[in-house]
């Protein structure tokens, strides 16, 4: 047996939403694949040991408190225990149940083949031809202790369309957050999402998103790890159309027993496109951030230009950073560019700040700020730098004690 | 009058190596003093020590800043009483703006001393007057702190930076190396601008130049770890003329 939630698959196989097929492939695709383990290249940053041995069931409908917005104003969609509630949530004309599996990707792992397996209560959001459909926060409600949640979003946005997605994931149990969301970007149209984690340092995460992005499209991704035990996330882009522009960036916090890990892979199948990812990630005390990035440049997309750069900030000796870019180039005109790096905190810039009279701590955070401010500035919006910058600021000052210089 | 500064038999080591071996310097309120003396003589050394520098390992000897042990202090806390270094070699800092340290260098200055806080309105009027004596363009002052700066801008920038903290005591270390001709008189002037009753300048210099325009009381002879020779104005010609050859 893979995983002891796969038992409870039966109630789910009834449901009469459309989704039926896509259960049905997922199931048998789970019968010939095994859980990944350490020695399993993709996951070789992160141990899954706990989830394979507790029994996370899928979560019930239930009730929760849903927690402000972070950004005033934002309409949200609610997600609890992995079921859209379409009664705690502003959904817009566009938005509906998700009751097709056109565009879902059914993935290849086994934590992604069982959010395909629990598929079922999500939510479609398909902005229209040259629509805004502006700014919503999604806020994903972890289950109940014990249990699992496997919300799926597909987002489609027709030519010329725009949409900032905000998704946020919190709650406070020791539960199993497996999400998957599959994006697609039409001809000149340009979708922005944020993924922060804010869970409770007990709780278990492994997310995807799968995203197509047409000729003109724009998708730029953001990642924050601040919460979470084990954290885990998927970006798999697939650039189709000249000029199209993707991207996902992120910031890693990872302190006391934190794991956090980003895998993106982003696939240039046409040319004359670009690419570009910016990833900091700070680790202390016994944290662990770990990014793995690849990029395919397909035979025929010449003229690709593709950067990558992760950059990692040790701020105790027991903290651990890992990076593995890949590129793997079948063009010859192309511009391709990746850097890694791990480091400690610059001796001569703290000494500089606090012979300056700025005391330990300050100077500490002004250096972790500066450090991260790479990956920040490409949200381009003030409000959502904000916002991010306000979650970072509270994981500092609760992980200060293990940072002391 | 009371010392300002007053440095006792002072010993230092980096690392196994000793390097400062028996210094002794006072400076009393209203002095200037300077300090020449061959490369490798201890002269940055002394400098980062008395600023507070961690890994410097003072073995022996005392230091008193205004009746207080200053070595007692942390770094931020001797900035915070009045020390100001002005660094032989001023860092980069990608990511933080030379704006946003200055002015949280002020405040966190101005809290430890029990003082309130300076409004963005006031700190930026502050900075303005400050960097226009200096001949500074604020729009530099809104990039990274040193991040492409020339080695002119740069010493300016330290410059800037001490008049607007406006210390007691500024140890300026070889803040003349690598100014162009009208830099250094500008940047001496800066350096008068801060000379008052109340306040002492240490200089470290290689040149003469810097002399003419910002004239010591004292100018001390410095090698091997300890000071080996100190005397008037005049010291500096002579060593201009014949080196160090003599003394150190
Ligand atoms: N971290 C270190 N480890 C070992 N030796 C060091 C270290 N830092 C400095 N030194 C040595 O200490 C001595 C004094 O250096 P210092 O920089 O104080 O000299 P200085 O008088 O300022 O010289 P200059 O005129 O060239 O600026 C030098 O011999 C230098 O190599
Ligand atoms: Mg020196």
């Amino acid at each position: 047996m893979l995983n002891a939630a796969y038992t409870l698959y039966e109630g789910f196989a009834e449901a009469q939403d459309g989704l039926g097929a896509f259960r049905t492939a997922a199931r048998e695709r789970l019968a010939t694949t095994d859980w990944p383990h350490l020695k399993t290249e993709a996951w070789r940053y992160s141990d899954l040991k706990a989830l394979k041995a507790e029994a996370f069931a899928p979560a019930e409908a239930a009730d929760a408190k849903v927690p402000t917005p972070l950004v005033a104003d934002m309409g949200q969609l609610v997600f609890v225990g992995g079921h859209f509630r379409a009664d705690l949530s502003a959904t817009p004309a566009f938005a509906k149940t998700l009751d097709s599996t056109d565009g879902l990707a059914l993935g290849d792992d086994a934590p992604a083949l069982l959010a395909a397996l629990f598929a079922g209560h999500g939510l479609a959001l398909d902005v229209p031809t040259g629509t805004d459909g502006g700014s919503y926060e999604i806020v994903h409600i972890a289950p109940a202790e014990g249990r699992s949640a496997h919300a799926r979003i597909k987002v489609s946005l027709a030519e010329g369309a725009s949409l900032t997605l905000v998704e946020r994931f919190t709650g406070d149990t020791r539960a199993w957050s497996n999400p998957a969301m599959d994006v697609t970007v039409a001809k000149g149209a340009s979708l922005r999402h944020l993924r922060l984690i804010e869970e409770g340092e007990t709780t278990l995460h492994t997310g995807r998103a799968h995203v197509r992005v047409a000729g003109g499209g724009a998708y730029q991704g953001f990642g924050l790890m601040a919460g979470g035990s084990l954290t885990r996330f998927e970006a798999h882009v697939t650039i189709e159309g000249e000029e199209a522009e993707a991207g996902f960036d992120g910031v890693m916090l990872a302190g006391a027993h934190q794991s956090h890990d980003i895998l993106t892979h982003v696939t240039h199948a046409v040319g004359g496109a670009d690419s570009d990812q910016v990833i900091r990630a700070i680790a202390a005390g016994k944290g662990h951030a770990s990014f793995q990035g690849k990029v395919t440049v397909a035979h025929q997309a010449q003229k690709t230009d593709a950067n990558q750069s992760f950059k990692a900030l040790l701020l105790d000796r027991t903290a651990r950073a890992n990076a593995k870019p890949e590129l793997e180039i079948y063009a010859d005109d192309v511009k391709c560019s990746h850097g890694a790096t791990v480091g400690e905190l610059d001796r001569k810039a703290f000494h500089y700040l606090t012979s300056r009279g700025i005391d330990p701590a300050t100077a500490r955070r002004m250096l972790v700020e500066a450090f991260m401010g790479d990956a920040l500035v490409r949200l381009t919006d003030e409000t959502l730098m904000e916002t991010v910058s306000t979650i970072i600021a509270g994981w500092m000052q609760a992980h200060e004690e293990g940072a002391a210089a | 009058m009371s010392n300002l500064l007053d440095i006792q038999n002072l010993t230092v080591k980096v690392g196994d190596k000793q390097i400062l071996n028996g210094l002794t310097l006072a400076m009393k309120p209203g002095e200037v003093h300077a300090i020449m003396g061959p490369n490798g003589a201890g002269k940055s050394t002394l400098a980062s020590t008395l600023a507070g520098r961690e890994d410097y390992d003072v073995t022996g000897g005392s230091v008193t800043f205004n009746g207080e042990d200053l070595l007692a202090l942390e770094a931020h806390e001797r900035a915070a009483a009045g020390v100001f270094l002005g660094f032989q070699y001023p860092v980069e800092i990608p990511g933080v703006s030379n704006l946003n340290f200055l002015r949280t260098a002020l405040n966190s200055q101005r809290k430890i001393r029990g003082e309130s806080e300076v409004s963005a309105a006031e700190f930026m009027k502050i900075v303005k007057e400050k960097a226009a004596g200096l001949k500074m363009d604020m729009d530099m002052l809104k990039r990274f702190v040193n991040v492409g700066f020339s080695g002119g801008e740069k010493k300016r920038n330290e410059m800037v930076q001490m008049a607007v903290l406006n210390p007691t005591l500024a140890i300026l270390d070889e803040t003349d190396s690598g100014l162009d001709i009208d830099a250094l008189r500008t940047v001496s002037e800066g350096i008068n601008a801060q000379r008052r009753d109340d306040t002492a300048i240490l200089l470290i210099t290689h040149y003469q130049r810097l002399l003419d325009y910002v004239r010591p009381d004292v100018i001390h002879v410095m090698a091997k770890g300890k000071i080996v020779r100190s005397g008037g104005p005049s010291l500096a010609r002579e060593l201009e003329e014949r080196g160090y050859a003599d003394v150190a």
